[in-house]
C-alpha cells in the first residue's frame, strides 16, 4: 500500500499528465477506459511506473483496473498492453542476475548466514536448483579445498554442505 | 489439457488460460471403443503474499507451469494487484501436479524473511 503522501503526490503527478479534470482520489482513475488508462501509463516516467501500479493496487477496484491494463482483452489495445507490460517488466524485475562472475549462492547464501540453520535449511530447494558448476564454485569459496561434484549430484553436494555447516 | 498447455504460443490473451485451439489429443479413440476425454475443468489459483518478489513469481511460474516469461510476469502483476491469479487450467490430476510444484518450490532466496513457498490451490471451474 502506498502511504498517503505518496498517494497524493502520484495523483497530482497523474493529473498533470491529462487534459481536463484531474484525479482527486484513486477511485477517479476508474472513470478512465482501458485505452485511456494505458495511454496514461505511457506518459508516466519509468521512475514512477512502480508507484503508478502501486496506486492502482491501492484502489478498491484493483481487479477491474487490472482488466483495463490487460486492454479489456480487445485486439485494438494489444500494442498498448504489450508496451506497458514490457516496460513494467524491465522496471520491476531485478537486473542483478548476470555478470561473468555472478554466483547466486554467494549472493543469497553468504557465509555470514552459516549460523542461522533455519535460514539455511529454508534455502535447500534454491541450492538444489543450481548447476553443479555453480555449486562447486560456491563450495570452493566457502570451504577449504577444491570440490568436484559431478552432474546430477546436487543432493550429495547439499548433504556435504550441510555436514560442513553442522561441523562448525 | 496436458502439462504443456502453458508453453509459449499456446496461451490466450489471458495469462494462464489456454486458447481454444489447444484441445487435448484424443488419446482414447481406438477403433469402435471411445474413452471419455479427460475433463479440463480444473484450475490452479495462486495467492498473493508479501514474502515473494516479482522475480520469484516469474521464475517459479516459468518452471512449474511452463509459462513464458511474459505471461508469468502478467500473472505476477495480477496476483499483486488483485490478490490471486489463475496460473493453469487442465485436468484435476494435471492441476494437482502443478499445484504441488508451486507448493514445493521453496522460499524466495532474495528475501531473508521468506521461509516458505507461495500458496496455491486446485479448484474446479
Amino acid at each position: 500500500m502506498l502511504s498517503e503522501d505518496y498517494e497524493k503526490m502520484m495523483l497530482i503527478y497523474l493529473s498533470g499528465l491529462v487534459d481536463g479534470a484531474g484525479f482527486r482520489k484513486i477511485e477517479d482513475l476508474n472513470r478512465l477506459g482501458s485505452r485511456e488508462l494505458l495511454q496514461l501509463s505511457q506518459k508516466v516516467d519509468d521512475s514512477a511506473l512502480g508507484l503508478f501500479v502501486q496506486l492502482l493496487k491501492s484502489s478498491e477496484s484493483g481487479e477491474r483496473l487490472f482488466e483495463k491494463l490487460m486492454g479489456d482483452h480487445e485486439e485494438e489495445n494489444r500494442t498498448l498492453v504489450d508496451a506497458f507490460f514490457t516496460r513494467y517488466l524491465k522496471v520491476v524485475l531485478s537486473s542483478v542476475q548476470e555478470g561473468e562472475n555472478f554466483n547466486p549462492l554467494e549472493v543469497y547464501l553468504p557465509t555470514h548466514t552459516f549460523d542461522d540453520l533455519a535460514f539455511l535449511q529454508s534455502r535447500q530447494g534454491f541450492f538444489l536448483r543450481q548447476t553443479i558448476d555453480t555449486i562447486n564454485e560456491y563450495l570452493n569459496g566457502a570451504f577449504p579445498g577444491k570440490h568436484h561434484f559431478g552432474p546430477g549430484e546436487q543432493q550429495a553436494a547439499w548433504e556435504y554442505f550441510w555436514g560442513k555447516i553442522m561441523e562448525k | 489439457m496436458n502439462g504443456n498447455m502453458g508453453v509459449e504460443g499456446a496461451m490466450s490473451d489471458e495469462p494462464g488460460k489456454p486458447s481454444p485451439k489447444t484441445a487435448p489429443a484424443e488419446e482414447g479413440e481406438t477403433g469402435t471403443e471411445t474413452l471419455a476425454k479427460p475433463a479440463l475443468n480444473w484450475k490452479v489459483v495462486l495467492f498473493n503474499d508479501e514474502e515473494h518478489t516479482y522475480d520469484y513469481v516469474v521464475e517459479m511460474l516459468t518452471s512449474a507451469c511452463k509459462l513464458s516469461r511474459e505471461n508469468a510476469f502478467r500473472c505476477a502483476v495480477e496476483v499483486d494487484m488483485t490478490g490471486r491469479t489463475i496460473v493453469f487450467y487442465g485436468t484435476r490430476s494435471d492441476c494437482e501436479g502443478v499445484c504441488s510444484k508451486i507448493l514445493a518450490y521453496g522460499p524466495d532466496h532474495r528475501l531473508p524473511q521468506s521461509m516458505a513457498s507461495m500458496n496455491a490451490e486446485t479448484q474446479s471451474l
